[in-house]
């Protein structure tokens, strides 16, 4: 996968997100907590060769995946409650604490 | 309103629409053309977020009523273009931009044909097929779109039927007409497809280019697989078997189904619209052919083949093309882009602003005539043998004056976006009314067109497509107040 190919698909999943959170909004049945931070100059500023920055991991319910450099940092979705509802909680600056 | 339920079937369409990334997944392994990655990545971005949307309510019940209809359509059309967009964005095609991707998916699935992309020749098989097999499906979610759903809404020109319709449509429950309603109308849709792509197969076209070309014919989009469109077969025995089935699209689908039903043609010559449709485009044809012999472009056989073609191709909306035709007197292309405003027949895959509110208009027209005339006598406006109801009549007034409203809107944004008046015209009427090609700048492709302007002609389809009231509707307080 090159570094555009990567620089797009981000932007497909925030965009995705986006679209989750906002329908979810709009069902008023989910607790949702969404934090995206967008720095216009990062989409700027792309590593071409950035794939080593691509890193996820899946643990205690959360699933994590972390897009260093790009659109959005990190982002978390919190899967426990997965049969009631979702929570959506996105950082740019790292992986968060709250949970 | 009942918002869960209506989040619940979009997630259930998403699933479905994810589906729809596996044909092109295939195309692309078969002829081994590096575009599965982008199509395998939207399959799983659509139901992941398809399934995500629809677990956590999945037990979600209540029967929908108009309101929730309006946002239930509204939804399909922009959450399935969006996603739609993902392969484009995601492909190696060339100076393409999210906005590109964006429109590229608009133009698909509304069955506008407007395209963004320059050297078709040259792009995976893939990405070709998904052109076309977006068009395809656009086409199959309009018939349930204008036959079932928007008459219930009291939108379209279908709302002329619905007092006729006996059942379960008169009472605001969506549901269980559209299921049996759909299921028939499909079978139609699928059958001309497939008699479609035979015929094309059968005059020379290859597998490919068969499926692809009555993907886009049967649907009224217009996307082809190379840059000359249907032009690029040079073969007349293509572009008659092109304007039948063209002509043939752009029929409300009921009377498909009528006659099918009934094994008769009876249907269409009792049909007000269906004649009205046919004298439009019999009529243009003809001064079409004078004006080309006049003018000596072509021969008189030739000028007779590629007049009705153009005439069916952009009267129904299809936007086809066999030859460059605004290099034709000018008189001609602007004619054209005028009947794209009438488009096809209620109940057709066909955009415009239809037949029978063109039909009504001339009608009521004519019958503020009689009353100066006859200033004290009651004249009723008849379709066939219905009387049209004053209200049906105030509506299709009401929609006649939006239309052109938005229409002067868009265009006069396109000018101040810094498109000559004739780009900015062509462009809205051919993205408005889901025509497809334009004149000046946007006569090959909407490439040279700035990312705003994009945005808003994608807008504009879908205006155009989702009748610009449902759209407009969600905008009044009134709809979300409880």
């Amino acid at each position: 996968m090159s570094g555009d190919y990567l620089k797009r698909l981000n932007l497909v999943l925030a965009l995705t997100l986006l679209t989750l959170v906002s329908l979810s909004a709009l069902a008023s049945d989910s607790s949702v907590f969404v934090l995206i931070e967008v720095e216009a100059s990062d989409l700027d500023e792309i590593d071409q060769d950035a794939d080593e920055n691509f890193d996820s991991h899946f643990s205690n319910g959360y699933y994590s995946f972390k897009l260093e450099n790009y659109f959005v940092g990190t982002l978390l979705i919190d899967l426990r409650p997965f049969n009631r509802h979702i929570s959506y909680f996105a950082n740019y600056r790292g992986p968060p604490n709250q949970f | 309103m009942q918002l869960k339920v209506i989040i619940r079937i979009l997630g259930i369409l998403l699933m479905i629409f994810s589906i729809a990334m596996l044909p092109p997944i295939a195309v692309a392994w078969y002829y081994g053309d590096g575009g599965g990655l982008a199509f395998f990545t939207g399959f799983v971005v659509s139901l992941l977020l398809g399934l995500l949307l629809f677990i956590p309510r999945k037990n979600a019940t209540g029967d929908l009523r108009t309101r929730d209809g309006f946002l239930v359509v509204i939804l399909f059309w922009s959450v399935l273009s969006f996603m739609g967009a993902v392969p484009f964005y995601l492909s190696d095609i060339e100076n393409f931009g999210f906005a590109d991707a964006i429109f590229e998916s608009f133009s698909g699935l509304t069955t506008t044909g407007a395209t963004v992309i320059s050297g078709l020749d040259h792009l995976p098989h893939s990405i070709l097929f998904y052109r076309q097999q977006l068009q395809w499906m656009g086409g199959m979610g309009i018939i349930v779109l204008a036959v079932a759903v928007l008459p219930m809404l009291g939108i379209g020109g279908m709302q002329l039927y619905r007092a006729e319709t006996p059942g379960p449509v008169k009472d605001a429950k969506l549901t269980p007409r559209i299921a049996g309603t759909a299921k028939a109308l499909w079978y139609i849709y699928f059958g001309l497809t497939v008699i479609c792509c035979l015929s094309y197969w059968g005059a020379g076209m290859s597998l490919f280019d068969a499926i692809g070309h009555s993907f886009s014919t049967i649907a009224i989009g217009g996307f082809s697989t190379h840059d000359a469109s249907i032009g690029w077969f040079e073969s007349i025995q293509i572009e008659l078997i092109c304007s039948f089935f063209m002509l043939l699209s752009g029929v409300n689908f009921s009377l498909h189904f009528v006659a099918v039903r009934k094994l008769s043609l009876e249907s269409y010559f009792n049909d007000a619209e269906f004649k009205f449709y046919l004298s439009i485009l019999t009529i243009v044809a003809l001064i079409s052919i004078l004006v080309l012999v006049i003018h000596e472009h072509f021969g008189f056989s030739e000028a007779v083949v590629k007049a009705i073609f153009h005439t069916i191709s952009i009267g129904t909306t299809t936007g086809f093309i066999t030859h460059d035709f605004t290099l034709w007197p000018i008189f001609l292309p602007v004619l054209l882009i005028f009947v794209s405003f009438v488009g096809g027949c209620s109940g057709s895959t066909g955009g415009g602003m239809k037949v029978i509110r063109i039909l009504l208009l001339f009608k009521q027209g004519a019958r503020e005539i009689q009353r100066l005339i006859h200033p004290n006598a009651i004249f009723k406006i008849r379709i066939g043998k219905t009387s049209v109801p004053e209200n049906i009549v105030e509506s299709v007034w009401g929609f006649f004056a939006i239309y052109v409203a938005l229409f002067f809107l868009f265009m006069l944004f396109l000018m101040a976006d810094g498109h000559d008046q004739v780009t900015a015209f062509s462009a809205v009427a051919a993205c408005m009314n889901n025509l497809g090609p334009g004149l000046g700048e946007v006569s090959e492709n909407y490439s040279s067109l700035s990312d705003l302007s994009k945005w808003v002609l994608s807008l504009t389809m879908l205006f155009g497509r989702l009748e610009i009231f449902t759209l407009l509707v969600i905008f009044t307080p009134g709809f979300w107040r409880s």
